[in-house]
């Protein structure tokens, strides 16, 4: 019996020739993909258009994909990172503010809880869309897809202690900004 | 780890559940030295991030998606079979087939004679699985609609930035600012609740207009042609037209007979009216070649036949009727009369080199060389005129029945209307493809139909105020010659290739009309004005660069972009040769960001790599970086794209663009990582990895340095990789101590910018992996 593994890199194989091969890769990998770049971008439709670029621009390039020991998402992600740093690039964010995202009340009591409470999810995607770019990806690459490092940095084109790094410094930045915002209505309080 | 918080005293040996391990590690857990807010902080969000998931996509939308896919997949492997007609295009691919039953819908919907109600649209690109790229996509709506609505529900995915304009408010034209992808399916969708006309109406559903962009050329793309010289071959008082023999002889019809030729035509003014008596007009008929004579003394509408054997013509009665003279091209014996018909000079063509169709009394008839007559194709309806124009190939006819341009399918195809056609429509040679130009609301342009009109695709838009005619094909059907005229300025002869839409003036020619091109297809001769009008000469250019690929360029030198023309174009330096230019624009099999077409882009590029395809091949990998420094954000940096460019053979043929993406990197070197190795034979190899390109002439023992227990090390070797951006530094053996490797300036990035902090680490070079 095959792993699953080699059925994935056979398949791979295939869909270098084979467009029914390529539509198992896009049948497998497309909720995930679209997954990603809609929590990224928060509008369908723009999610619909980079998740298609991503796509075509796998199947146009698959012939020279070659395995590299990570996994076959990883260059997927690669590709859609790409597509939404450009995507960002050439529309300045204006379209696709996070700032109408609904918010989701999450559970816990924990001070970082309320705090998470009060400022919503939207606001804390805020404070990482607001991280520098690298920290960005590999943030949401860690917290939101739980790629391994290695795997992330195979996306970036980056070293996994690289990465690790990234992830440290956008994590510290978050939770600054957190202890930040928990701050200021204490500020408040006591200055009114 | 110091600046971590003690958190566990104890070391944990596995991460609490439902933390990441790696996070979990990252943040100090394994080694109990733990910042725990940065744990918690870090738990938090991966539970938040999870929670939050996205709706998931429209399952519609993921449908198509993946039939576009397919569709283009399988355009992608091996020859391409495509279908000749849409119908076709059912029975192709289960992939195609979601496209063409759509495309169905929408021609269904066209048929439909339209009437008040819910808002219709038609398209000419739906369907389509070729549209070219420089395409415009005009939507067409029953009634008019309510432009803001529209332009607000308006979508085309994959995204492209596009310019809309209303011509008026029943007409949407979509322009894409940098033009369409080559061989992407794109879909334009107007919402139902958005596609709402001023009266109210709405759509019945949403609008839905796929269509497929056609596959970049795999071979040189071509530009159009330019003049190499122009030679004034003769000039003649009043004429009308001219043609071409199989064989090359060059015919003209010219009312008041053949003087010298006038130079520098192209020089005097003149009237755009001037040009003699119209295409109607009769004289008489002259063979330029191999010396001029006359073949007939009075004629209108001359044609050859295919063997160039034969001229037929209508010769004016004095009874007001028109006789059909054939007469040898050879001009041995006198002109013999075939048939007669009460129109003034109606249609005439020859449907092989024997037989002949002509128009008499409302109808079309044959007429063999022996004189035997029969009604044909009647199908086909004539205007009062009895003109008509038949196609190259014979398979098809342009009439203008009731006043409607309409191309008939002979012999028994119905006709298909060709809304605001302006003039004459020209066919190639083959007959496969048909030029006309098209004038609405808004400017001209010249529309090119093939596969019977089941693709059109625009080649050509004029300027506001420009007049395009006088359309005509090479022999292969590669390139168009039009005309362009203007109140006030003098005409102009252009040239087009069909392919790449490129275009050219060929020059200011007073008067000009009738292009034709030579059968050889390097020579185009029209008729340009003398004198005012009073004569015209028949200039004929000689024409180059039309687009043979040259030879000679090796891919291995030095690559470079130019941006002389909207579409950039790659060049190619050849050591041997010089500076040749390649033919191929860089869009040419290219699935490459619009970007890179951008004038100005990029502020250097620069081969980084050339590999052969396969051991021994001629044909080449070239990998291109093309970078440009982003000034506008608060840190510099450059901004820079890796186009991988397929050449074949000798020739700098373009076959393959893999994809780029536009990827900030810091400006001046900056190190990314660096780690020893020791082989068996003890050399220690340092690997030190860049973010952006060296100056690699700046690597070297004056910027790099290697150090044992504080004492530098000599004779080490420098090699840099410029694909991986990696400097390899190799020392033959180095003593035991405390090694510590350290770069700095003079060493600077490819664009001469320094290093901006010297990098120091001290590494503990391990074994190197062996097999």
């Amino acid at each position: 019996m095959k792993r699953p593994h080699d059925r994935e890199a056979e398949l791979i194989a295939r869909a270098k020739d084979d467009p029914d091969s390529f539509g198992e890769l896009y049948d497998h990998y497309f909720s995930q993909i679209y997954r990603y770049v809609a929590s990224r971008v928060r509008s369908q439709a723009v999610a619909e258009d980079i998740t298609s670029e991503v796509f075509f621009k796998a199947l146009r390039a698959i012939g020279r994909y070659r395995p590299s020991g990570h996994p076959f998402s990883a260059w997927l992600y690669q590709i859609a990172v790409n597509a939404i740093t450009d995507h960002y690039r050439s529309h300045k964010r204006t379209e696709d503010s996070l700032e109408d995202s609904p918010e989701l009340v999450a559970g816990g009591t924990s001070v970082d809880d309320q705090v998470a409470q009060r400022m919503g999810v939207a606001q804390i995607w805020q404070v990482i869309e607001a991280l520098p770019e690298q920290q960005r990806i590999a943030m949401t690459l860690k917290y939101a897809e739980d790629l391994a490092l290695a795997d992330i940095g195979r996306i970036m084109g980056k070293s996994e202690g690289a990465v690790k790094l990234l992830v440290f410094r956008g994590t510290a930045t978050v939770r600054a900004e957190v202890l930040r915002l928990r701050a200021e209505p204490e500020r408040a309080a006591v200055d009114g | 780890m110091g600046r971590f918080k003690s958190w566990h005293r104890q070391p944990l040996v596995s991460p609490p559940q439902g933390v990441d391990p790696e996070l979990w590690e990252l943040f100090g857990g394994r080694s109990g030295d733990a910042d725990p807010e940065l744990l918690e902080t870090s738990a938090r969000l991966r539970l938040l991030l999870h929670e939050q998931a996205p709706p998931p996509a429209d399952p519609a939308y993921r449908g198509r998606l993946r039939a576009n896919l397919m569709h283009e997949a399988r355009q992608r492997r091996g020859p391409v079979h495509r279908p000749r007609r849409l119908g076709l295009a059912l029975g192709s691919t289960l992939g195609v087939a979601g496209l063409a039953m759509v495309a169905l819908v929408l021609v269904s919907v066209l048929a439909m004679p339209w009437k008040t109600g819910p808002v219709q649209v038609r398209a000419v690109v739906a369907g389509q699985q070729r549209l070219a790229v420089t395409s415009a996509i005009r939507l067409s709506f029953n009634q008019p609609m309510d432009e803001s609505a529209v332009d607000q529900g308006l979508k085309i995915s994959p995204a492209v930035s596009y310019q809309a304009s209303w011509p008026d408010p029943k007409t949407l034209v979509i322009l894409p600012a940098h033009g369409l992808a080559p061989n992407v399916g794109y879909v334009v969708t107007i919402a139902q609740s958005d596609a709402r006309a001023q009266n109210g109406a709405q759509a019945s559903a949403n609008i839905v207009i796929p269509f497929g962009t056609s596959p970049a050329p795999s071979a040189p793309a071509g530009q159009a042609p330019t003049v190499v010289s122009v030679t004034q071959e003769a000039v003649a008082a009043g004429a009308t037209s001219i043609a071409y023999s199989p064989s090359g002889a060059l015919l003209v019809l010219a009312a008041g007979g053949l003087q010298a030729p006038s130079p520098n035509s192209s020089a005097v003014a003149s009237p755009s009216s001037s040009t003699a008596a119209g295409p109607t007009g009769s004289g008489a008929l002259y063979l330029l070649t191999p010396s001029p004579r006359e073949v007939a003394n009075d004629a209108v509408g001359a044609v050859f036949s295919p063997d160039g054997q034969n001229v037929a013509y209508w010769a004016p009665q004095s009874n007001g009727t028109d006789e059909l003279e054939v007469v040898a091209a050879s001009g041995s014996g006198p002109p013999q009369t075939l048939a007669a018909s009460s129109y003034s000079a109606p249609g005439l063509g020859w449907l092989d080199s024997t037989d002949l169709i002509y128009a008499a009394a409302g109808q079309l008839r044959r007429v063999s060389l022996d004189g035997a007559v029969s009604a044909v194709y009647p199908v086909v309806q004539l205007d009062p005129t009895g003109f008509f124009a038949l196609s190259p190939s014979a398979q098809e006819l342009f009439a203008r029945p009731g006043g409607v341009p309409t191309i008939y399918s002979l012999p028994g195809g119905s006709g298909r209307a060709l809304a605001g056609l302006d003039g004459l429509p020209t066919w190639s040679s083959s007959g496969s493809q048909l030029a006309y130009v098209v004038s609405g609301n808004g400017p001209q342009v010249i529309e090119l139909s093939s596969d019977a009109g089941a693709l059109s695709t625009v080649l050509l838009t004029a300027p506001a105020g420009i007049q395009l005619a006088n359309l005509s094909f090479d022999p292969t059907g590669r390139y168009l010659a039009y005309t362009t005229t203007a109140a006030g300025r003098q005409a102009q002869l252009g040239a087009m290739n069909v392919q790449t839409q490129a275009s050219a003036s060929l020059g200011n020619l007073a008067g000009v009309s009738d292009p034709i091109w030579a059968p050889s297809g390097n020579q185009l001769s029209a008729l340009v004005s003398v004198n005012g009008g009073a004569f015209q000469n028949v200039d004929t250019m000689l024409l180059a660069g039309t687009g043979q690929p040259l030879s000679g360029g090796d891919p291995r030198a030095a690559l470079a972009l130019s941006t002389a023309t909207s579409l950039a174009q790659l060049q190619v330096a050849d050591a041997s040769n010089g500076l040749s230019e390649m033919t191929a624009l860089l869009a040419a099999g290219a699935d490459i960001a619009p970007s890179v077409l951008l004038p100005g882009k990029f502020d250097r590029f620069y081969a980084v790599s050339t590999t052969p395809t396969a051991t021994g091949a001629t044909s080449y990998n070239v990998d291109l970086r093309l970078v440009r420094k982003a000034t506008s954000s608060a840190s510099p940096a450059y901004l820079e794209e890796l186009v991988t460019v397929q050449t074949q053979g000798a020739t700098p043929v373009i076959t393959a663009i893999a994809p780029g993406t536009l990827t900030p990197v810091p400006i001046g070197p900056l190190v990314v990582s660096a780690s020893a190795t020791t082989t068996a034979a003890g050399t220690t190899v340092f690997t030190i990895q860049f973010e952006s390109d060296l100056n690699q002439y700046t690597a070297g023992p004056q910027s790099i340095t290697v150090a044992v227990d504080g004492q530098a090390v000599s004779n080490l070797q420098f090699e840099y990789a410029p694909l991986t951006r990696t400097e390899t530094v190799t020392a033959k053996s180095l003593p035991a101590g405390a090694v510590t490797l350290t770069v700095s300036a003079p060493l600077a990035d490819v664009d001469n910018t320094p290093m901006q902090s010297a990098y120091q680490v001290a590494l503990q070079p391990v074994p190197a992996a062996t097999g």
